[in-house]
């Protein structure tokens, strides 16, 4: 088999056996991505001289460093040292990080190897990686369709076989969405878990990092290299960090008696259904649970995320880097700077975030939606009480058209419905790929509790292997 | 109903320092109207008694000591920034007349 189809376990046996050396992964890498590449468009840009150096440069080191040659692509809005960081945005379009993010460090330490940055909605602003200032990704499975988003480019990259693994963020299902849209793994852990020290900011009460794999073990053990607390996030969790593993034993897996209210297609329902079954055979126990105010998620997340977005990206003011459209004085240098610098989303996202933060707004929307989010977050607290996890869909539809949607921004939101209330209360969740129908993938979400993600590992890797799922793009 | 007209457009341009042409204005409104009514359904929620959310309610959160650090070089901040001059960073002018700051 083509190493490049081979999950990282496989692949990092083949490159301690010395089967295959670290550079040579890379061709191998670097040629599929000149078969590729023209016609997914996953990356923004690429690394293959530092790649290669680094590659020659770790087969004279150590082979058991963990992740010795394997090859990442990063979102474009995770910074690695002397790489372009657009974001997908004309304002950041020339800016270089001056700095590794703290999940870049641990990979570059443990012998990781980056490929390239990808693309993604700009500032992470969309579900379907076609609000990028550069390039539209498509879909690897039927490049007519997206490969939903933000973090399209990562997930269309792992799915395609262009990267090992990638890392994306998830404020609203920018990781897990994509997974499902493109047929891979997508892990959003526990709010906290991963430090965010160099993730550009969105709303910064929902960013998670997540990573996409071809298999849920490749998720789990590049988790477990990349997390640990980091004092230059003040939100990382300073907590004792233990390797997460599967957990040991049968778990009692929630349904959502609600699930009918959110607009599911039929035929992912029935994907539903089936993997539910599988999962029951395997001795794992289905029980019924109420989330009465999970429906609210959607208005009370995209309230939320306006307004953190409006308040993170005042920023953006053309004065210290990125664009600067020089006019006249200041005040019309940030203006024009702007105006021309963000696109219609964003430009979208900042006004309404701005109206519901402004003075005669802010009780009726702003905060409202706060109070709901505690509503929403309560219904989850109560949930676990009962079940070890959750089971639903990712998506409530396949992968759309490329067009169908962008130019209307509610029908773009919709796409959320079903991953938003995860970042709401800052719950872990993974995509797992469950299904094909008509030529496209079908993902499941498993959700747990705060910091139980063994849990989602014992029911991921039951629902991977229990159903068959194969990925020949 | 419209929640949002043009004069409270032109507010939050201001506000948030952005500018958009009339025909992005007239693009625009249905818009921004069409999301906030669709959301305004939240407002039917008794809520009375709840206490607002702002982050995950995880308690490990902690400060780190306030002490000073060396961060950059001033080097890397000149690389980042285009508008670096003589140790500083170069802005048009902010006031023009007096009385004009803005």
């Amino acid at each position: 088999m083509k190493p490049f189809r081979l999950p990282l376990s496989e692949t990092l046996k083949l490159l301690r056996e010395e089967k295959i050396s670290p550079l040579e992964l890379l061709t191998e890498y670097k040629n599929r991505v000149k078969e590729k590449e023209e016609n997914i468009d996953a990356y923004l840009s690429f690394n293959w001289d530092e790649a290669e150096r680094r590659a020659k440069e770790l087969e004279r080191e150590e082979k058991d460093l963990p992740l010795y040659g394997i090859p990442f692509a990063i979102k474009d809005n995770i910074l690695v040292k002397n790489l372009l960081n657009t974001c997908g945005s004309k304002i950041l379009e020339n800016f270089i990080a001056p700095y590794d993010a703290f999940v870049i460090e641990k990979i570059k330490k443990y012998g990781g190897i980056i490929i390239g940055k990808t693309n993604m909605d700009e500032f992470a602003m969309g579900s379907s990686t076609e609000n990028s200032a550069f390039k539209v990704t498509k879909n690897p499975w039927d490049t007519e369709r997206v490969p939903g988003g933000s973090s399209g480019g990562s997930a269309a990259a792992v799915a395609s076989d262009m990267a090992l693994v990638a890392l994306g963020s998830d404020t609203g299902g920018s990781v897990r969405q994509p997974a499902s849209f493109c047929g891979v793994v997508g892990l959003k852990p526990t709010y906290g878990l991963l430090s965010r020290f160099g993730l550009v900011a969105f709303a910064s009460s929902l960013d998670q990092i997540g990573i996409f794999g071809k298999k849920v073990e490749d998720t789990f053990y590049v988790l477990n290299l990349i997390q640990g607390h980091d004092e230059r996030d003040s939100t990382s969790l300073d907590i004792n960090y233990k390797n997460i593993e599967p957990f040991d034993g049968k778990l009692k897996i929630g349904i959502i008696k609600e699930i009918n209210k959110f607009g599911i297609e039929d035929i992912i329902v029935k994907n539903m259904e089936e993997s539910l079954k599988a999962l029951e055979s395997m001795g794992h126990k289905i029980v019924e649970v109420s989330l009465p105010n999970i429906r609210n998620s959607l208005p009370v997340y995209y309230l939320v995320a306006f307004a953190e977005a409006s308040s993170n990206l005042a920023r953006y003011d053309g004065v210290r880097y990125g664009l600067r459209v020089e006019s006249g004085n200041l005040k019309t240098t940030y203006t024009e700077t702007r105006k021309r610098g963000f696109g219609k989303e964003v430009k979208r996202r900042i006004l309404l975030g701005t109206f519901v933060l402004s003075s005669g707004y802010y009780e009726q929307w702003y905060l409202k939606a706060s109070k709901v989010r505690r509503l929403i977050t309560n219904d989850f607290e109560e949930a676990f009480k009962k079940v070890d996890v959750l089971f639903f869909p990712t998506s409530p539809t396949l992968p759309f058209k490329i067009g169908e949607r962008i130019e209307d921004p509610l029908k773009m939101y919709l796409a959320d419905v079903m991953t938003v209330p995860v970042n709401l209360s800052g719950i872990p969740g993974i995509n797992i790929p469950t299904g094909v129908y008509n030529g496209l993938p079908v993902g499941m979400q498993i959700v747990s509790n705060y910091l139980e993600e063994s849990k989602i590992y014992r029911i991921a890797l039951d629902l991977e292997r229990s159903i068959p799922f194969e990925r020949k793009l | 109903m419209r929640i949002i007209d043009k004069e409270t457009v032109n507010k939050i341009l201001n506000l948030s320092r952005l500018s958009l042409s009339e025909e992005e204005k007239e693009e625009l409104i249905p818009q921004l109207n069409q999301v906030l009514s669709h959301f305004k359904s939240i407002n039917e929620i008794d809520t009375s008694s709840v206490e607002p959310m702002f982050h995950p309610p995880l308690q490990k959160l902690s400060l780190r000591k306030d002490e000073s650090k060396k961060w950059f070089d001033r080097e890397v901040l000149e690389k980042i920034s285009p508008f670096f001059e003589k140790g500083f960073v170069k802005v048009p002018k902010i006031i023009e007349k007096k009385d004009e700051a803005i």
